[in-house]
């Protein structure tokens, strides 16, 4: 037992600052879905942040410190692999960790991804159909960054809806506006971009506004006329899961 | 300008533009459909990437073939040099036509020129931009944010003329007024959007005005940028192409002019006279600007844009302020472009931060571009010169001690205004 325990690697669950801190509902509802899928994992508190945001704004040298730090904690946790919901994360971990870290062979899957898996193996059970037009709005770095298109379009349209798309969707899908840190430096320009995304939304006439992202759901859901979700809520809402 | 201001003022603009927009998506969407789409990226960016990398050796044989056929080369190394060659080849107070090229504002020369001479742009856009008094919002359509009736007002109160507010009575005024002028210069003026190294210039046009600026006047003088060389024609004219489905939509413009030399006749008795129909001395100023500084770096994919715009249709950013994102050249790569000529503290200024590195530009642009590493990599830059936001160095701080960028007040559950990602 103990020996298998050192040598099996373990599987992680990497909520992302934003679900860890802020949107702890979303990080909640993951851990629910991969909880009924029986897929085991495990949380650590010392993570720290992936380092997009640091990347992203110019400091290399604090992404490599971060980086280092999370490599060491995945180390002592012997993690062989990493499930992760937030795009930014899922991102990092999987295309620019290895730049800075050679020793980094850790393998990254997105959960959208395994939910899919189970929807259509039938380990999740859809329970109630849903019913109507939803729109999903494809976030930076899980489109254009990390190529995931199809997975959370599949997974709309088994829970029974009637997708459709805007204007300006997949690899040339319009950003929620908060991407690259305009959101947090200056959040007046961030709210326009967010406006004309919730335009082309509404243009839909879907009644449901789907995202994978928590900043995209932070972006877009000031704003009133539509529903704006992050497609772990729509999935909650149809599939049951066992009380932990 | 405060964020807000250009917000609220760009607003019109913002509708305007909007019918541009998707007019020219439809049209560009109709003729990429029946193209081999990657091969043509792929055939591109190898253009472009084997001119960079040879650009030096390419420039040295443009520049020997075309003084062999007579034109003038001058070579600068900044804009200001390139200012005083052409304050050299062009005496003050001379009337001057000019048409549309990104260098010649990279110079600076509206500063220079507008007071010293009498310049009239010959690119309708360019001229109603200027006639309006505002700034270009597009580098190959410029004056898509101006509305009609101040067209027509802007026309009005300068000419004296009373026009209705309709593009066709506002376009044939402006084709008669240019078209005096152009009669009327001694100089004209243009850019050039391919080289090469065989010693042809090639100027692409949708209105006619560069082939007549370029004939017309006697004195021929052509600004360029040293990236703009590439070996061959073959190599040129499939630029060219790419300019034209990506900057307008459309599947050629309606002229490419290729100049290798002089205008020239030896009909009498085998003597060669220059200048019969067009101009008798053509002049090359090739403007460097920071250019070779990047060539074998990482940041020398800048150099592989072939300034087409296809980028700042899909920008998000540029769709909200326009022209105040960049500088002399606009957008995220107009951006990347200032950091190049000028330097970090313009750039900085320039909206280095408002990049929302969603990729859309690298999605659409013809040699891929790779825009939001290359901002990276130069706000790294920003950084280690002291030029940060107050909300990044927050963030970083937070990250460092608390390990998250949202730091200590970062209650379970509680949403903040400051997002600090992602
Ligand atoms: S970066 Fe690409 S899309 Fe943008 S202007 Fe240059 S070539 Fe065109």
């Amino acid at each position: 037992m103990i020996i298998e325990k050192v040598l099996k690697p373990n599987v992680l669950y990497y909520p992302g600052c934003l679900k860890k801190f802020v949107y702890r509902n979303l990080k909640e509802n993951y851990e629910k879905i991969l909880r009924e899928m029986e897929v085991k994992f495990i949380e650590v508190e010392e993570e720290v942040c992936c380092g997009s945001p640091v990347r992203n704004a110019g400091y290399f040298q604090q992404f490599r410190n971060l980086v280092r730090k999370n490599f060491e904690v995945f180390r002592k946790y012997n993690v062989g692999k990493i499930i992760l919901s937030c795009p930014a994360c899922y991102y990092t971990f999987s295309k620019e960790y290895s730049k800075v870290c050679r020793e980094w062979k850790i393998e990254c899957v997105h959960a959208i991804k395994m939910i899919w898996e189970g929807i259509r193996d039938g380990r999740l059970k859809i329970y109630r159909k849903g019913r109507g037009k939803v729109t999903y709005h494809d976030p930076c770095h899980l489109g254009r960054y990390s190529g995931i298109y199809e997975e959370p379009r599949m997974i709309i349209k088994a829970l029974g809806y009637d997708l459709v798309e805007m204007e300006e969707s997949r690899e040339t899908s319009l950003c929620c506006g908060s991407g690259g840190g305009v959101g947090a430096n200056y959040p007046i320009l961030a709210r326009e971009i967010a406006k004309e995304r919730i335009e082309q939304a509404k243009k839909t006439r879907a009644k449901i506004l789907v995202t994978s992202c928590p900043l995209c759901v932070f972006s877009l859901k000031k704003f009133s006329g539509i529903k704006t979700v992050e497609i772990s809520e729509l999935i909650l809402s149809h599939v049951k899961v066992k009380k932990w | 300008m405060e964020l807000s201001e250009i917000l609220q003022k760009r607003k019109n603009s913002k509708r305007f533009f909007k019918k541009a927009y998707y007019t020219y998506i439809s049209r560009r969407r109709e003729i990429l459909r029946d193209l081999d789409l990657n091969e043509l990226k792929k055939t591109i960016r190898r253009i472009r990437e084997d001119s960079i990398k040879n650009v030096f050796e390419l420039k040295e044989k443009a520049v020997e073939n075309l003084e062999k056929n007579g034109v003038k080369v001058f070579e600068a190394k900044d804009s200001k040099e390139a200012l005083r060659i052409l304050e050299k080849i062009i005496p003050e107070g001379e009337l001057l036509v000019k048409s549309k090229s990104n260098v010649i504002k990279e110079i600076g020369f509206e500063e220079r020129f507008y007071k010293r001479n009498k310049v009239v742009e010959t690119d309708c856009g360019d001229f109603i931009v200027q006639i309006c008094g505002e700034s270009s919002s597009h580098p190959v359509t410029p004056a898509l944010h101006i509305p009609l009736e101040k067209v027509v007002k802007a026309i009005r109160r300068r000419f004296r003329v009373r026009l209705k507010p309709e593009p066709e009575e506002i376009v044939s005024f402006v084709k008669n007024y240019i078209r005096r002028k152009i009669f009327e210069a001694k100089y004209g003026l243009t850019g050039a959007n391919v080289i090469t190294s065989d010693g042809f210039i090639v100027i692409i046009e949708n209105e006619g005005n560069i082939s007549l600026v370029s004939k017309i006047p006697n004195k021929h003088i052509i600004v360029a940028s040293i990236d703009k060389i590439v070996k061959n024609l073959d190599d040129a004219i499939l630029i060219s192409k790419v300019l034209s489905f990506y900057g307008t939509g459309s599947k050629s413009t309606s002229y490419i002019n290729i100049i290798s030399s002089l205008s020239k006749t030896a009909d009498l008795q085998k003597k060669i006279v220059y200048g019969v129909h067009g101009p008798e001395e053509v002049y090359l100023v090739l403007v460097d600007n920071g250019r070779s500084k990047i060539v074998n770096t990482d940041l020398e994919e800048i150099l592989y844009c072939i300034g087409c715009g296809a980028c700042l249709y899909s920008c998000p950013i540029y769709r909200q302020v326009f022209e105040r994102y960049g500088k002399d050249y606009i957008g995220g790569i107009g951006v990347l472009k200032t950091f190049m000529i000028e330097g970090i503290e313009q750039t900085f200024n320039s909206g280095l931060y408002f990049c929302n590195l969603c990729g859309s530009c690298k999605e659409v642009c013809p040699v891929s571009l790779d825009v939001p590493e290359i901002v990276r990599k130069i706000r790294e830059i920003s950084v280690k010169s002291g030029y940060e936001t107050k909300t990044n160095s927050e963030m970083v701080e937070n990250v460092e001690i608390f390990g998250n960028p949202f730091g200590k007040s970062s209650k379970n559950g509680e949403v903040q205004e400051k997002l600090y990602c992602c």
